[in-house]
This record gives C-alpha cells, structure tokens and sequence, in this order.
C-alpha cells in the first residue's frame, strides 16, 4: 500500500469519518509493517494498543451466586439474633461509674466486682465501673496505682491515664505512675503482659509491654518507649519495702524524697556516686538516714523538710568518678 | 424471535468485560457488572424480541451498570477532563513497547465520554450507529468525540516522542 494512501486514511481516521473497513486497513498496516514513514510513526503504538487491548480477557468463570447469597442471608440473620441478645444483656446491666479519692496517707485497696484488685497510692483519683462485663472495662486513673488482673474471666479493662491507654486481655498485674505534673506515663509490668497505646493517635501501634519491662508515655510529644525495667523501687509505694542495690546515692536520695514526700539534697557532687546497698522494710526516714550515714561517712543535716547530705569521700567506693 | 439464543459466546462475553473494565479500571468490579447485566438480560428474555441486538442491549445495560457504579464510588473521574496530563519521562529513551502501555494509559486518561466511544470503536469495532444507542447521543457527536479523543492521544504520542512533524 502507498504511503499517501495511508496518509489520507490517517487523517480521515483522526476525523473520525473513517469507515470500519478502513480502519481495519489502517490496523493491519500498523501493526504488521516494520518499516514505517517517520511522519506516520506516532500512529504505530496506538494500533498496537488496540489491538492488544482486544485481548483481554475474563479469567475466572462466574461464581453461582444465588448460593452465595442465601449464605449470606443465613450468616446476616445469627449476627442479628446475637446483636439483639447482647444488646438486651448490655441495656439491662446498665453499669455506672464510681469515682474515688485516695485522700488518706494510707494505700487504698479497692476489690472491683469481679475480684480484680486495685490499690490506689495516696491522692490517686480513680474512675472505675461496679460491675464488670466481659469485654471493655473502662478504668480511670490520675495518679499512681497498681492493678492486678487475676481473674482469669474477666481479664478486658481498658486503663486510661492522660493519653495513655493500657489494654489488658490476659491475666496481668502492673504498676501505673501517672502523676499530674510528671511528663510522662509509666507502666511497669510485674506479671503477664498489657498494650500500652497512645490514645490520642487513632489506630495507631500498640507496644506489648510484658513482665519485667516499663513503658513510659510521653505527655506532650506523644511518644511510647518500653525498655527493661531496673527501678527495685517502683513498688515501694505500695510494700514499703525499700531496696537499694548498689545505687548511687543521686538516685537513693530520689527514691527517699519520693517515698517519704521530703526533699533531699546532695551538698556536693561527691558523694552523688557514691553507691549505697540496704534493705529497708517500713522503716522510718530516720532510721534509714542513720544507716546511709554510718555506712558511707557522709554527714547528715536533718532540718524541717530539707534533708542535706554532705561529705568529700565515702568510705564505700575508692574509685569515685568526679 | 422469542426463543433466540441469548447464550453469549466467550468472546462477546469478553467484549462486555473489556468495556466494563474501561470504565471501572478495575478487574473485580467489571466482573460483577458482566454477571449483573447477564442476570438482567436473563430476566427479559421473553422480551428480548424488542430489541434489534442482544449485543447492543448489553453493551447499553453494561453502560448504565458501570455508570450506577461509578456514581456510588463517587470517584470523579471528570476531574480529568480537559487537564492537561504530563507524562514525565525520566530516560528520555521510549521505546516502541512502552509508547503503546503509555497509548493504554492515555486511553484512560480521557474524559468519560471519549474513553468510551474510543473503545467501543477502535479496540471492539462498533458501527457508528451502534456506539450512538450505546451513548444515547447522535452519530454525529460520537465523530466528534473520536476525532477529539484520536487527535489528543496522537498528540501525546508526538510529544513524548518529541518528533515535531
């Protein structure tokens, strides 16, 4: 065929007054000639598509469908019967809410519905439900609490303390310190194993946080970090029981302040690494100041709420890091 | 006329799904609208006597489907229209192959109307007469539509390849 026939035919074909038989001219000329005028080579790939677009095809037969819908239709109404049944259940165990106050310097122990235990450190405020559901227990807390989770039927609660929300599916015993004026959430988990969210973050990642570990949860910046847990004390709290492995005495004096609600002080940089070892079991701050005061040589000056610790070297460490 | 055959064969049955995909450009959705208009057309079948072509009716139905269907995704593939697509090719080196995927890529890129009146008559071969009952538009506006639809993608061919005939 010539070329200024293929020409014209192009350009009847772009004006869309081609017939169906001059097109088929076009197509066959496209695609099965190697060799094409330069000018006309813009129409190569479009005939090519074309034509290899007319090969696609259905790859999968039909499914019956009529069966697929009465499947469907029995699947649909056992949903219906047992949203209707949970529904009845949920409305007629109406669950209210009860929120307390630790205002006492003692802890409080709260025993929920189901047996679950709470206790709650002095001035922790706790929202909690009387009765316990199966799934989705709702708890509250702004302070610090521990919560053990033994109950093996009733393990859902969901915690939420500032935008930390702690889920529980399994049986689990933790530790949740979320003072108001702290920057973070902390979570440290005794037994089993929680999801520790942000909840601020819609659908966001859930850290699994298991025996051992904490997670702190940031207040502001919204972020979740979980390590291996090394404070022996975050529990003093609650036992009393004060444990000082080797610690230096920067941290021993911010377990004391904290536990006693005083403040103390290092005088100097010395002796903040200085490392301490002791137990102590209810006893009171001066008995445990005598003991670190005998045992380092360091010099203590007890006022009405500062406690100051002074001194150039302690007796324990002979390596000291200035 | 009223025991015509409406068993389609495999090859006008791919004829549907490929004009159902054009419009749905996606393969699960052009199936179902397939087995739906067969369903519909199974539903005339003592009527079928009405209707010049059982074929032309299908690609109509097949037609009204994918637009219902459209419709509901909300998906406005009118926001095409008339922009001004830019194909950025980075190697600067097309060989034949890619032109015609990028051909297959244009065909989708045109406005609605002109992707489906190109379908139906460059890649099915529909008459005339047949894409205007398809479209429910006059002859002459399906030219027109061809033309515009033929004419844009030559002209996108000629810039990617950057002949300047």
């Amino acid at each position: 065929m010539d070329c200024s026939r293929i020409k014209h035919l192009l350009e009847k074909y772009l004006e869309g007054e081609s017939s169906l038989n001059e097109e088929e001219l076009l197509r066959k000329y496209f695609t099965e000639n190697k060799i094409i005028p330069l000018e006309l080579e813009y129409a190569k790939p479009m005939f090519c598509a074309f034509k290899s677009e007319q090969n696609v095809q259905v790859k999968k037969e039909f499914t019956n469908r009529a069966k697929l819908y009465s499947i469907f239709g029995i699947a649909a109404s056992i949903v219906i019967m047992f949203g209707l049944v949970f529904f009845n259940f949920n409305t007629n165990n109406k669950v209210n809410y009860i929120t307390k106050c630790n205002e006492n310097n003692k802890v409080l122990k709260i025993e929920l519905s189901d047996g679950n235990l709470i206790w709650l450190n002095k001035g922790t405020i706790i929202t909690y439900p009387n009765k316990t559901k199966k799934l989705k227990n709702i708890v509250k807390i702004e302070g610090e609490a521990f919560i053990e989770i033994l109950n093996p039927k009733r393990t859902h609660y969901n915690i939420e303390a500032f935008n930390a929300l702690i889920k529980t599916e399994t049986i689990c015993a933790f530790n949740i310190k979320a003072n108001k004026y702290a920057e973070n959430v902390n979570i440290t988990v005794k037994l089993g194993g929680v999801k520790v969210m942000e909840n601020s973050v819609e659908n966001g990642l859930a850290l699994l946080v298991t025996n051992g570990n904490y997670c702190s949860v940031h207040k502001t910046h919204k972020l979740v970090f979980a390590s291996a847990n090394k404070d022996d004390n975050y529990l003093a709290w609650k036992t009393g029981n004060l444990i000082f492995n080797s610690l230096p005495m920067a941290t021993v004096s911010d377990v004391l302040s904290e536990y006693y609600n005083i403040n103390v002080e290092l005088k100097n940089s010395n002796i903040a690494y200085c490392e301490f070892t002791g137990q102590f079991s209810n006893k009171p701050i001066e008995y445990v100041l005598s003991k670190i005061k005998t045992e380092l040589n360091i010099d203590i000056y007890n006022s009405k709420d500062l406690i100051t610790l002074s001194g150039d070297k302690c007796l324990s460490n002979f390596n000291l890091k200035q | 006329m009223s025991n015509k055959n409406i068993s389609f064969s495999k090859n006008i049955r791919d004829k549907h799904f490929r004009f159902a995909l054009r419009l749905l450009e996606n393969y699960e959705d052009a199936q179902d609208v397939v087995q739906d208009v067969y369903e519909k057309i199974w539903k005339k079948k003592n009527m079928l006597y009405e209707y010049k072509s059982v074929d032309g009716l299908a690609m109509k139905i097949t037609k009204d489907l994918c637009y219902d269907r459209l419709k509901q995704r909300k998906r406005k593939l009118d926001n095409y229209n008339e922009s001004n697509y830019v194909f950025v090719n980075t190697t600067n080196n097309y060989d034949e192959k890619d032109l015609v995927e990028t051909v297959k890529e244009l065909i989708n890129y045109l406005p609605q109307k002109q992707k489906v009146i190109i379908h139906l008559r460059d890649i099915e071969g529909c008459e005339f007469e047949e894409i205007a009952t398809v479209m429910g538009i006059d002859i002459t506006a399906v030219r027109m539509n061809l033309s515009r639809a033929r004419k844009t993608i030559k002209e996108q061919i000629i810039k990617i390849k950057d002949y300047g005939l």
